[in-house]
């Protein structure tokens, strides 16, 4: 036998060793564990729930640059108001000269009724990145039409609001730039309905102010600002986008085992589907956006709702889910149960929100503490206490 | 000029041996306590299962007996390696395994004729481990518990073997003691979305050092007597226990004792080729420091072995130059499971080995089939069947004259 053979004959056993499969040994060695000859022991894992206390949170926020305006009431979510500024120097000069006819062209696109409005003059001016959640000063009494009515219906075959010709003419002989106006939902709200159109963001048909003169010629002003005035008007916890309405969830941790090493920790919270908004039916039929409610939960600076940093803070989760389903979520809250365990991070509570609370109009609606054992907000926590090192020294 | 192969085969068998060392674990009772006792010797005294105190060996640095390296002309080193293969019972459930254990590797230098001095490196005790368990858990994913155990003590001797007279042989061993016992456990939720695993880890790490001695008389032509003694370990053992919470880590240090251990044997030549050999080897009762679960669960160790050896011979056929060996063991371990009843190993070996083609040295095989434990006794046992390989060579320490190899 030469080296060779020998060390092929090497090789042949200790490949034939390697290859030679190993069964788990879990169950074979479980004496040794429940006996606790070996040493080790891994610690409980647990599920331990706390209550919440739970409230809605307003904060200022209106949504200016939109793709469409809204007045009406969808879901308690009211659009009381549409704000339009009318450039009165995109037009020529037509200072003394006598209208015969002005007309206020609202573009509808969707339209569930036929609403009752008034049209006023803003006593101020605007930008679309006002915050404006109620609407702004205006003149109590409406434009009239050119028939020296007020009241106007607004639907799809009513989009065009006549005004009284003496009072343009006055707008144009006095050269100022612009003329803002409120056309507003009718205060008695009947009958209900919900109406969008473009807005000047949409891009193509946008509202406009056309007028017509006794000489025979006529001209187009534009209507650069738009703003659409909503209010959240809904009872329960909602968190809403454009009206920026948050949820705020405080607990306590205190029973929670100081040694949790945690696997997760969950806020649980139940959807009420029949209250959600994911879409608009305008930003469905004309925008083709989704349904899916985008959130985002952040630890507030300050627990204290007054103070400007409780509107800020530190990002524990985001995500999306569908407000019209009901449906339990369990949104993860990372490493904040953990850090505020291990006295890192100081527990001011969660702050549930819109992600998309300046850009849409949405609504998700939970059910509250108040509520049955099965859908009522709560925290989750899963965790493992540290494993037991029998022996010591 | 024709290549010396030794070198090449010497490094296939040091890399094969190191690369599966780590691979999996020793008897699976050797989970508990400080782990599965390796007795020292390389494959020709496993092959007589262990009974080799008084057997003298003139061609391997790895023995039973370290004055028995007193007997070396030559640089020797020698490297042994274990695989296993076993079958693993309780009352309800079964395991196959195949195990490798960590090698065992020694050089011995002579300094002149009849005085040798010995570096290495053995195992004392290792175990390993890699379990885990499925839990269940209302209203939340099921965990599973993953266990992780690696343990291995072991000794880097440095040691001086004397041939006081053609008779007698001693030697004295200062043992560089080492090792660490690392347990593991982490949880994890397999399929649970945004759910992080917790892990629970404890290192002991031992140090310290301790001193041997040994004598081997040939009474006889052909016979022997021979003893050792391993002096007690102090162990200085440094515990880190850390988890997933860095808080709740801690540390402590204490001290561990292995009690000495003594060993005898006889060698008896029935011919000039036939020998038997006994021994008989024993430690008494670690304190359970560091394990109080085991209070009361720890016994002494001891080990009766004999064997069998018909020798090799320069004359005949090809299976009349081969060794031939065979033996039994009984080894009664510290450890009692459950307490009150303690674990034995039962083990019949065989062996056999092969001169190195063109030089000293040989390549030995040992082969053990025993069981450790019993269902009766401990609830668990483990049928095993290991295969040892063993590598000697020897290179003069002085350059080469001329003509020679």
């Amino acid at each position: 036998m030469n080296a060779r053979h020998l060390l092929i004959l090497l090789m042949c056993i200790a490949a034939t060793f390697a290859y030679c499969s190993s069964e788990p040994e879990g169950p074979v060695t479980k004496q040794f564990l429940d006996s606790l000859t070996y040493g080790v022991r891994s610690g409980d894992t647990r599920v331990d729930t706390f209550a919440v206390t739970a409230s809605s949170i307003s904060v200022p926020l209106g949504i200016g640059s939109s793709s469409l305006l809204r007045i009406g009431e969808i879901q308690e979510i009211v659009f009381e108001a549409i704000l339009l500024s009318i450039d009165l120097s995109s037009g020529g000069d037509h200072a003394g000269k006598p209208v015969s006819r002005a007309i206020l062209s609202l573009p509808v696109r969707i339209a569930d009724t036929t609403l009752h409005v008034t049209c006023h003059e803003l006593l101020l001016e605007f930008e679309e990145d006002d915050t404006i959640t109620t609407i702004p000063a205006f003149d109590p009494v409406a434009i009239p039409d050119s028939a020296g009515g007020t009241e106007r219906l607004l639907g799809l075959e009513d989009a065009e609001f006549s005004f009284d010709t003496d009072l343009v003419e006055q707008w144009l002989s006095l050269g100022e730039e612009r003329r803002n106006l409120a056309i507003i939902w009718h205060e008695e709200r009947d009958p209900k309905g919900f109406i969008e159109m473009h807005a000047q963001e949409y891009g193509s048909e946008p509202a406009s102010f056309r007028v017509a003169f006794d000489d025979g010629t006529a001209d187009t002003f534009s209507i650069d600002r738009d703003y659409s005035v909503a209010s959240f008007e809904g009872e329960g916890l909602n968190i809403v986008g454009g009206v920026a309405t948050r949820v705020y969830f405080q607990f306590d941790l205190g029973d929670l085992d100081e040694r949790a090493m945690i696997h997760r920790s969950s806020l649980v919270i139940t959807v009420k589907g029949e209250e959600g908004l994911g879409v608009t039916p305008g930003e469905d039929l004309l925008l083709y956006l989704t349904s899916d409610f985008y959130y985002y939960l952040y630890t507030p600076g300050s627990s204290n709702p007054l103070n400007p940093a409780f509107l800020g803070g530190t990002e524990v989760d985001r995500g999306s889910f569908d407000p019209a389903a009901t449906q339990i979520l369990k949104l993860n809250l990372r490493g904040f149960i953990p850090d505020v365990v291990q006295g890192k991070r100081t527990n001011t509570g969660l702050v549930l929100q819109s992600d998309l609370e300046a850009v849409r109009v949405q609504r998700a609606s939970f059910y509250t503490v108040d509520a049955d054992t099965v859908v009522k907000p709560y925290i989750e926590v899963i965790y493992s206490l540290p494993a037991d090192f029998l022996g010591g020294s | 000029m024709k290549r010396n192969p030794f070198p090449v085969l010497m490094l296939h068998v040091l890399v094969l041996a190191l690369a599966t060392g780590p691979v999996a674990a020793q008897s699976i009772f050797g989970l508990n306590f400080i782990g599965e006792h390796r007795f020292r010797g390389n494959a020709r005294q496993r092959a007589l299962a262990f009974s080799t105190v008084a057997v003298g060996d003139s061609s391997g640095a790895i023995t039973s007996n370290t004055a028995s390296l007193a007997d070396l002309g030559d640089v020797t080193f020698s490297i042994f390696e274990v695989m296993g293969l076993s079958h693993i019972r309780t009352p309800e459930e079964t395991a196959d395994q195949n195990r490798f254990q960590l090698p065992a590797v020694m050089v011995a230098v002579p300094l002149r004729e009849g005085l040798v001095f010995g570096v290495g490196y053995r195992t004392r005790f290792e175990g390993r481990g890699d379990f885990s368990y499925r839990r269940t858990l209302t209203d939340a994913p099921d965990p599973v518990d993953v266990y992780k155990l690696t343990s291995s003590l072991f000794s880097a001797p440095l040691s001086l073997s004397w041939k006081v007279i053609d008779r007698i042989r001693v030697a004295g061993e200062l043992q560089i003691e080492r090792g660490s016992i690392k347990d593991e456990v982490t949880v994890y939720f397999p399929g649970g979305e945004g759910f992080g695993s917790v892990r629970s880890r404890r290192d002991r790490s031992f140090a310290g050092t301790s001193w041997g001695g040994s004598i081997l008389i040939n009474v006889l032509p052909r016979l022997s007597i021979g003893a050792t003694f391993d002096a007690r370990v102090d162990y200085t053992v440094d515990e880190d226990v850390s988890y997933s919470r860095e808080d709740l880590d801690s540390t402590a240090t204490w001290e561990f004792e292995l009690p000495p251990a003594y060993g005898f044997g006889a060698a008896v030549g029935i011919s000039e080729r036939w020998w038997l050999s006994s021994s008989y080897w024993m430690r008494e009762a670690p304190e359970p420091v560091g394990f109080r679960q085991l209070e009361q669960s720890l016994q002494d160790e001891r080990l009766i072995a004999f064997g069998i050896e018909r020798r090799r011979s320069a004359d005949g056929g090809f299976l009349s130059r081969i060794p031939l060996r065979f033996g039994y063991y009984e080894d009664n371990w510290h450890l009692e499971f459950p307490r009150g009843n303690g674990v034995k190993a039962r083990f019949f070996t065989f062996g056999t080995g092969l001169s190195l083609p063109n030089g000293p040295g040989s390549v030995d095989i040992s082969l053990e089939l025993g069981q450790i434990g019993s269902l009766d006794d401990n609830g668990v046992d483990e049928r095993v069947l290991r295969v040892g390989i063993g590598l000697n060579v020897s290179e003069p320490w002085s350059r080469r004259k001329p003509g020679r190899r």
